[in-house]
């Protein structure tokens, strides 16, 4: 049974990453009072991507060719072991822990920035600059908050966090958490390319993530785009299971019905998270491209006042 | 609650002078000014012959008597020579109602600080007096001046929060901010004593005691004369008088020590930097940093300490004030307050060159002055507490202060071609001139100084 | 009751830093009303708490909401709505020190203001948290250093004034009615004049640009 669930689970993230951004795109557009293309165009724009051939710059090496085939691989592992669909470990889960979890995230970034990178392409290198820069600011906030969440449940297993903060109030009211939760949130805005950080035009002066694969086409394209739906499909489902709402997330007694009812929560979960970053998006302005550092300083900020939270307010 | 209200008198006559000030007659700002400073004069040298009060919201010993005092003559002789001064002003920032209105109020609020019995309201009245003085600074209209105005605010009104949190942490050991309970009740906790410790450094901050003392020779470089003078004369010794009141509340040896080491480090710092000023106001300045060193060490130090630095702060209060009304004649006759500019004093101004070279003399130390006897006092307790060696050191520091200050001023005086004819002698040089002889002149009262302070709880 | 005021005192710490972070005046001006209604709220608090004293804290919790929370951040408004052609576009052009390195000093302040109250006064205190207006009041003593602004410092010094009240209300008794009441007093007082002054410095750095430093050294 649980050997299905794990199959289930991929299914659904690779199923429902595209209708998210889709949905996201779709709220944005009815927000600005436009119609807006139907929340499956992003399923569309995978569909034509694979029909098309792939181009090749004939500088690059094989690198370039195999990353987003990689990434996209990475994605997968990672729908398997994290808790998206049940509150109990899968059979993959043991594989690895939040901290784990956060190097493969941290690994298909990597690659995909030495995939771009081996395009040759300037645009994609800006793009790589930038993200990279951005990147190694924003991990040791993701260590920081880790670390914190160690603290809370003396484990570094999210199905663990996501049981503590489920069962006890004493913690998912404490200040400690309430940092942790906004420092997430703003890592979250970097990560899935959100408003303050990086918008969605086209212009190449505020680029950063879409900056990356300016030279590919074809289904390399596709498994690229349908990567990052996942990517951002996956860490949503994070900070809303173990940080946010980690209620109703099935556990072992709810059984195969209780799954399956929760395939249909999870999915109201994630539209309330996409409703707030469509908000974000249509209210909030860009930073300038510097300022995305006084941001992650305020997320720093964040996450260490969870740390000294927890020292000031639960010394013994 | 009527034998209360004699000692409030000074306080009324300043605020009644103050709200008579915003009747919209000519020159009725000036008349009721220099009415209501005559008689609050009158009644601080009633209140001299009366017994102490130490009841309800008022505690006024012979401390408080003789700061009364001081702030009425250095206010008598402000609102007399702004009468002659303000026309110097180019480009006054507002009217001379204002300013004589705020200037009432300023001295109302001194008055209020030292004779409050409740040390939450002795910071609340200093802090009134850094609301009510901020815009005389800024009377003269230029940017710098008005800079100067803002550093002072941001940097006092800092500074003295830090004294409102040791107040906090003194009521919250103690239980009563009473000065006169304080003192009889001294609270051997740590909370009590870092209130004290951080009640110095904030009081300091006002008085120009050294680590924040930068608003200081800013402020006294570019506010007109008479602002500058009453600056002095007497704000500084009212935020030293709450710091002797700290040290009064708890006169346990950290403080003391802590005091002391304040004291020596201001009066070391003033002498370096007096030695290298270029603009005779500031340099002046520094000189009072310096007195307020040594008041703050003879406070410290309790007994024939205490004599001296009240010796020091009226004799300092009235020579200092002079000194102030003397550069405001000369920068009315030169334009300048760049000292390699105003040479040939003695030819183009003599009067005013004679008094200035007295009264810099004289609050330097020079020793017919009171001043100079004030030290002796504060040095005989600095040797019998702490040795030679520390005496001497300090007396090195004054050495070097006397000789930049007098040098300087010397050389104003007396080098140098006048750039302009011999001028008569200004009227406003009467009020320093009377100044200087009353500072000259309470050399004769420091018995009586000694016998009003007997009572002291410290000695 | 400590808890609620962990909790608004971490808002306070965590509306300080976002003052850090905030260029635009009218924002810091914003931030700071916030504030005050928390400390406000904070005296409610504690008037409820002490059953003994309350209704002389209900008393000051007006005082701080309409003067702290109101009548101040109004006055900073039309001083700077009278100064200013576009006054919602002025903003700190030239901080002393970069919003990320000031809030990293911020973070280490709030540590320093953690370790001296636990290392002295805790242990006569014995207040769990009472390092958090301590640090409170490191932080706004920051935010005047590392601006130039002159009425974001002036909001640094208020947010002084604030962490003051915290702190007395929190760690020890408070302070008497009449002291605090002074202390608004005085406080209003300050906000008028410095206002006046703030007005006609920037109007002389607008005209003239900035000329003081050769004669305000040494």
């Amino acid at each position: 049974m649980d050997y299905f669930y794990s199959v289930l689970e991929i299914l659904y993230v690779l199923a429902l990453a595209p209708l998210l951004a889709g949905v996201q795109n779709s709220i944005e557009e009815r927000l600005e009072s436009r119609r807006g293309p139907s929340i499956f165009q992003p399923y569309y724009d995978l569909a034509k991507l694979f029909r098309k051939e792939s181009l090749v710059p004939d500088v690059s090496s094989p690198i370039y060719r195999l990353g987003p085939y990689v990434v996209f691989m990475f994605y997968l592992f990672l729908a398997m072991i994290l808790p998206i669909i049940t509150a109990f470990p899968l059979p993959f889960a043991p594989a690895a822990d939040f901290v784990g979890g956060a190097l493969f995230f941290g690994a298909a970034a990597a690659i995909k920035k030495f995939s771009a990178i081996d395009s040759r392409s300037n645009y994609a290198h800006l793009g790589t600059s930038r993200s990279a820069s951005l990147g190694a600011l924003t991990e040791p906030i993701m260590v920081l908050i880790f670390i914190m969440l160690g603290v809370l449940s003396d484990t570094n297993n999210p199905f663990v966090i996501n049981h503590v903060l489920r069962t006890s109030p004493q913690w998912y009211y404490s200040l400690l958490h309430g940092f942790v939760c906004v420092a997430f949130f703003m890592i979250l805005i970097i990560e899935t390319g959100q408003l303050p950080v990086e918008s969605h035009s086209n212009g190449e002066l505020g680029m950063i993530d879409q900056a990356m694969p300016f030279e590919y086409t074809g289904p390399e394209l596709a498994f690229y785009k349908w990567g990052s739906y996942m990517k951002a499909f996956l860490l949503m489902s994070v900070f809303l299971n173990v940080f946010v709402v980690p209620f109703w997330v099935p556990t072992p007694e709810a059984g195969a019905a209780g799954v399956g009812l929760y395939l249909l929560l999870h999915l109201v979960k994630l539209l309330g998270l996409v409703i707030v970053f469509a908000l974000l998006n249509t209210t909030v302005s860009k930073f300038r491209l510097y300022k995305n550092f006084d941001f992650l300083a305020i997320a720093f900020a964040l996450a260490f006042l969870a740390n000294l939270a927890y020292y000031v307010v639960n010394r013994k | 609650m009527q034998q209360q209200l004699p000692y409030l008198l000074p306080l009324f006559c300043s605020l009644g002078g103050a709200t008579l000030c915003a009747i919209p007659i000519l020159y009725m700002e000036r008349i009721v000014s220099v009415i209501s400073s005559h008689l609050a004069f009158f009644a601080a040298v009633y209140i001299l012959f009366r017994p102490d009060c130490n009841q309800g919201f008022l505690h006024v010993d012979g401390l408080s008597k003789l700061m009364l005092l001081t702030i009425a003559m250095v206010y008598i002789s402000t609102v007399v020579y702004s009468l002659a001064y303000l026309k110097h002003i180019r480009n006054p920032l507002f009217q001379s109602r204002l300013y004589y209105f705020l200037l009432n109020v300023f001295a109302s609020t001194m008055f209020f600080s030292v004779s409050m019995d409740n040390l939450g309201l002795v910071w609340v009245g200093i802090e009134a007096t850094t609301v009510s003085s901020a815009l005389l600074v800024a009377t003269e209209n230029d940017q710098v001046t008005v800079e100067s105005a803002w550093r002072y605010v941001i940097i006092v009104s800092t500074g003295l929060v830090i004294s409102l949190i040791a107040t906090t942490f003194i009521f919250g050991s103690a239980g009563t901010l009473s000065l006169r309970d304080l003192f009889h009740r001294h609270p051997s906790n740590r909370v009590y004593l870092i209130g004290a410790l951080l009640g110095l450094i904030g009081f300091g901050t006002k008085a120009g005691i050294f680590p924040m003392h930068t608003w200081l020779p800013d402020v006294h470089g570019k506010a007109p004369s008479p602002v500058s003078a009453i600056f002095s004369g007497v704000l500084l010794p009212v935020a030293l008088y709450a710091m002797a009141r700290v040290i009064q509340a708890d006169p346990v040896a950290t403080v003391r020590i802590f005091a002391l080491v304040l004291g020596i480090l201001t009066v070391l710092t003033a002498a370096l930097m007096m030695t290298v000023q270029t603009n005779y106001k500031r340099m002046f300045a520094y000189s009072s940093m310096e007195n307020m060193g040594m008041i703050l060490i003879g406070f410290s130090l309790g007994g024939a300490g205490i004599l001296g630095a009240v010796i020091i702060i009226i004799a300092h209060g009235l020579a200092k004030s002079a000194v102030f009304f003397l550069t405001g004649d000369i920068l009315g006759t030169y334009h300048t307050t760049d000292m390699d500019r105003t040479g040939g004093l003695l030819r183009r101004l003599p009067v005013t060159a004679c008094a200035f070279f007295l009264a810099a003399m004289a609050v330097t130390g020079a020793p017919p002055f009171a001043i100079f006897a004030g030290e002796i006092f504060i040095f005989s307790a600095l040797i019998a507490h702490y040795g030679w060696l520390l005496a001497l050191i300090v007396m090195g520091f004054l050495a070097i202060a006397f000789i930049a200050v007098n040098f300087r001023t010397g050389k104003m005086i007396f080098t140098g071609e006048p750039a302009g004819d011999r001028e008569r002698p200004h009227i406003e040089t009467l009020v320093p001139a009377i100044n200087l002889a009353l500072s000259l002149v309470s050399l004769l009262f420091i018995p009586y100084i000694q016998q009003v302070l007997q009572k002291l709880p410290v000695s | 009751m400590n808890q609620t005021f962990e909790v608004l005192g971490f808002l306070l710490i965590v509306l300080t830093l976002l003052m850090q972070w905030e260029a635009y005046v009218t924002g810091v001006i914003f931030l700071f009303a916030l504030s005050s209604f928390i400390v406000a709220l904070f005296l409610v608090l504690l008037g409820l708490s002490r059953p003994g004293q309350n209704y002389l804290l209900f008393v000051l919790a007006g005082l701080t909401l309409t003067i702290r929370g109101l009548i101040i951040p109004i006055i900073m408004n039309k001083a700077l709505h009278r100064l200013y052609e576009k006054p919602w576009r002025v903003r700190e052009d030239k901080p002393a020190m970069g919003v990320g390195g000031s809030i990293l000093v911020s973070l280490a302040l709030i540590v320093l203001g953690y370790f001296i109250y636990q290392n002295s006064l805790y242990e006569v205190l014995k207040i769990r948290s009472g390092s958090v207006p301590f640090a409170l009041f490191l932080q706004a003593s920051l935010l005047i250093i590392s601006r130039r602004h002159a009425y974001i410092q002036m909001i640094g010094f208020l947010m002084v004034e604030n962490s003051v009240v915290m702190l007395s209300g929190w760690v020890f008794s408070g302070l008497p009615f009449i002291v605090e009441a002074g202390a608004i007093l005085d406080l209003l007082g300050l906000v008028v004049v410095s206002s006046l002054i703030i007005r006609v410095r920037e109007n002389a750095i607008l005209q003239e640009g900035e000329g003081f430093e050769s004669e305000l050294r040494g």
